[in-house]
């Protein structure tokens, strides 16, 4: 029997369409069908001049906006040579970090409401990230879509207060996460629905280009902000998650670690932060000098990278963005044949897809 | 890999049992929650509106309290935004009594200025920046003998009290002008044969012509007692005590930096090595009372531009170091107000009813038609010959854009750079300053705030309105009027309780 998941279904989380081949409940073969999100954000951006780019950028990953945001301006700042202001980087990697864990709390929430805790963990999720919400629209202005960091460092400074409002959020962070762990983790349905559900072994995770949380369950500690500090993250100590299943509740445990970690990071940044500027000398229509930059940071779900092409103007030749929601359904994509089809839903939950970036 | 699963069916729920136990007392982390509620951000991204446009009488009234760029990085602040309105307008003398009250010598200026104003003029992100330097020049060729006249005439009212002003520098002739406006009677005490200062004795004639110079100290000899040259104030002179006994009141040292410029190039500090003899030449001061700095400049410690000595002002180059002349106009113009604050118990008249005062801002730039196509090639390179015709003089001066008047121009930059090309506009093309539409659709809008950072007017904002959903595409458009709105267009359902 050929069973069309999606487009719209609400375990999909957006737009994916799996067309699933049943042989009574079991998978015989899935296969995803991307593009309904499609809006061909690489080819419009190359329309619009560098200081326009990031607003659309905020379209892709909808969930983890300010990670993209990231890479592209890092990427500009490459390219340009500009020196971003200490105080600046360091409210980013309070802002990153926070926006991390509403990442992660928006995928907890969905992601056990397609196990079939129906409701009661949707909620806490959803309601925890809409306290670190509300400390964005203050400091942004937009509660989704901030448009808050350009090259050169942000575009206006954090509002009063914010560092009372931040480290009361942060340090509330772990006792929140722990009441989710306790509420989920000895939960019989849970247990039942995700240990040994869709394991992934390191290697082929790897050879598909994976990463983030999902690479990291498989036993594979590799974190961009370890490896390759960018920004200001060898100043922090944390540790990078990981664990060894490769199944389901694996990946729930790395993110529920990560988070700790996060709260770790902005706690010490809060501490940390100083006083002066929170933006470079630069002008609004910069042109970068010709050339190729890529740049990769640790996005919420993995390696986010922006690769931009220069030929010397004010809007950029190319820029190829390379999303880790796509490298990780792809590779989730393997384990599906054999399953039977709950497991399907909850593997491919785990994984934590966003289709805005996906599709881009 | 083989997949992990419990030992047997009955694990979770016996786990859960002890959890439970052992978290029998535990407090429910979901009873911690006051009903809190953040107020409104003070930089709400909500639905967009503008303050005001040129054409439409809103309730609104800009309050101008921000300068525009150009103005804000004139060292004098002179308020280049306001002549060049007016030149556009083609009032070239109301455009030349604005610029007096910043800078007295817009001759001199025009023709030596380094103009960093240009550096920031908004317009220069779009193409060239306006020449308000060679627009400064075409000014001063144009404007009329008759209002020379007028300004450049002692107030009736004298306030009889002598002001001795050494040094005929642009610093002292600035001062001797605030100062003879004000009612003083002033009297300037210059060591050379010749009034001008640096200006003369180091700017080639080539580029500042000697009948400029004489015209500008013609005119503000009009506004002293006398201009005394060859007479010295110093060590092989008259000292400060005998400018005292010779019943002046106050005594100004506008007396440069005694330095050398070299005759090509611009006054700049770089140009001009410290040389030792500018401590060596100020040494005569600390024995009148009037203490130096560590470099030799006359210290102003407290008071601006007032020495250790009581009466005994200084400005421009002699407390600044070598610098550019419209940095001395700009120190000149304080140690103006405080000398009359010294020997008037408060500020004269003249500051407050002054042509800014009495002409408003919006009659500044009312009147123009901005002219909003790229500029030619050339057209932003500075004009060294000052031979502007008057055609091309306006059209240069309509390219401004009116920045901070906080009331839309129509100037299509908006629209230009909206990311999902959501505003359109529909600018008069006849000389009439009209914007036959202003539209906004909401079905595209993002709400980057894209729009609100490259306003050069600053009148687009960002409200706290969140409530974009409407019942058609139609209604989800919004045109002028709604744009201009001064209240909500719905209850502001965050308003409730929650500020």
């Amino acid at each position: 029997m050929e069973l069309n998941l999606g487009p719209q279904h609400p375990a999909t989380h957006g737009v994916l369409r799996i067309v699933v081949t049943l042989d009574g409940e079991r998978v015989v073969k899935a296969v995803p069908h991307l593009g309904y999100l499609h809006r061909g954000v690489e080819k419009i951006v190359e329309d619009l001049e560098y200081f326009q780019i990031p607003p659309i950028l905020d379209r892709m990953d909808y969930v983890a906006n300010l990670n993209n945001e990231l890479s592209y301006v890092m990427a500009v700042e490459k390219l340009a040579g500009l020196k971003v202001p200490e105080r600046a980087e360091y409210v980013r990697v309070i802002l990153l970090e926070f926006n991390r864990i509403m990442s992660h709390f928006a995928w907890f929430g969905p992601f056990t409401n397609d196990l079939g805790l129906f409701g009661t963990a949707f909620l806490y999720g959803l309601r925890e990230r809409e306290y670190i919400q509300r400390l964005f629209e203050r400091t942004t202005g937009a509660r989704m879509h901030y448009n808050y960091f350009t090259y050169g460092g942000l575009r206006h400074d954090v509002p009063d207060g914010f560092v009372e409002e931040a480290s009361r959020l942060a340090n509330r962070l772990p006792a929140v996460i722990d009441e989710f762990e306790y509420m989920v983790e000895e939960n019989e349905v849970f247990r039942l629905r995700t240990i040994g559900i869709g394991p992934m072994d390191g290697q082929t995770a790897l050879n598909f280009g994976a990463s983030g949380p999902f690479l990291r369950a498989s036993g594979i500690p590799i974190d961009l902000r370890k490896d390759e500090p960018y920004s200001v993250y060898d100043r922090f100590d944390f540790k990078v998650c990981s664990a060894s299943g490769g199944d389901c509740f694996a990946r729930y445990k790395v993110r529920m670690d990560e988070m700790r970690e996060s709260v770790k990071i902005i706690q010490q940044a809060l501490e940390q932060m100083p006083d002066g500027p929170v933006r470079a000398k630069t002008t609004r229509h910069i042109k970068l000098p010709k050339g190729e930059v890529y740049m990769r940071t640790e996005h919420a779900r993995g390696e986010f990278g922006a690769y931009i092409v220069s030929d010397g103007g004010e809007r950029p030749y190319r820029l190829k963005l390379r999303s880790p929601s796509l490298s990780n359904l792809m590779a989730s994509c393997v384990l599906l044949p054999g399953m039977v089809l709950p497991d399907l839903i909850a593997t491919v939950a785990s994984v934590d897809i966003v289709l805005g970036c996906t599709d881009r | 890999m083989t997949a992990r699963r419990p030992l047997f069916f009955g694990t979770g729920i016996i786990r859960t049992f002890r959890v439970t136990v052992k978290h029998f007392f535990m407090k429910s982390l979901a009873v911690q929650y006051p009903h809190e509620r953040i107020p409104i951000a003070d930089v709400s991204r909500g639905m967009l509106r503008m303050k005001g446009a040129i054409d439409t009488d809103t309730n609104f009234a800009p309050s101008f309290t921000e300068m525009p760029p150009c103005q804000a990085r004139c060292p004098a602040n002179v308020d280049a935004r306001g002549y060049i309105g007016l030149i556009a307008q083609g009032r070239y003398d109301d455009a030349y009594e604005l610029h007096l009250e910043n800078n007295p010598l817009p001759g001199m200026i025009s023709r030596v200025c380094p103009h960093p104003c240009e550096r920031l003029c908004r317009r220069g992100e779009e193409d060239a920046p306006v020449t308000i330097c060679d627009l400064k020049g075409f000014m001063f060729d144009h404007v009329s003998a008759g209002r020379r006249q007028k300004v450049f005439s002692r107030p009736k009212i004298r306030k009889d009290k002598k002001v001795a002003v050494v040094g005929a520098g642009p610093a002292g002739l600035s001062v001797a002008f605030w100062l003879g406006k004000c009612g003083y009677d002033v009297v300037i005490f210059e060591k050379l044969a010749t009034a001008g200062g640096a200006l003369r004795a180091a700017i080639a004639p080539s580029r500042l012509p000697v009948d400029i110079i004489d015209q500008e100290v013609d005119d503000v000899r009009k506004m002293c007692e006398a201009i005394r040259t060859n007479t010295s104030v110093g060590p092989d002179g008259l000292s400060l005590d005998d400018l005292f006994a010779k019943d002046f009141e106050a005594v100004f040292l506008g007396i440069g930096a005694h330095r050398k410029i070299p005759v090509k190039g611009q006054a700049k500090a770089a140009d001009a090595p410290a040389e030792p003899s500018r401590a060596e030449k100020n040494a005569w001061l600390p024995a009148q009372g009037v203490n130096l700095d560590e470099q030799g400049n006359i210290a102003t410690p407290d008071v601006p531009n007032l020495t250790s000595r009581p009466g005994v002002f200084a400005g421009g180059e002699a407390i600044l170091g070598p610098g550019v002349a419209i940095s001395s106009i700009g120190c000149a113009r304080r140690a103006a107000q405080a000398i009359d604050n010294y020997l008037n118990g408060g500020p004269s008249d003249y500051w407050t009813t002054g042509f800014s005062k009495q002409d408003t801002i919006k009659n500044r730039y009312d009147e123009f038609t901005p002219r909003l196509a790229k500029a030619k090639p050339g057209e932003g390179v500075l004009n060294p010959v000052h031979q502007m015709t008057e055609k091309v003089a306006i059209e240069q001066a309509e390219r401004c854009l009116s920045c901070m008047t906080e009331e839309c121009i129509g100037c299509h930059i908006c629209e230009k750079y909206c990311p999902p090309q959501a505003i359109s506009i529909v600018t008069s093309q006849d000389k009439s300053r009209r914007i036959d539409s202003y539209v906004v659709d909401y079905g595209k809008c993002q709400l980057c705030e894209t729009c609100v950072d490259v306003c050069p007017t600053r009148t687009l904002t960002h409200t706290p309105e969140f409530e974009t959903a409407d019942y058609g595409h139609t209604d989800m458009i919004y045109d002028k009027d709604k744009m201009t709105r001064n209240k909500p267009l719905r209850v502001d359902i965050y308003a409730k309780g929650n500020k």
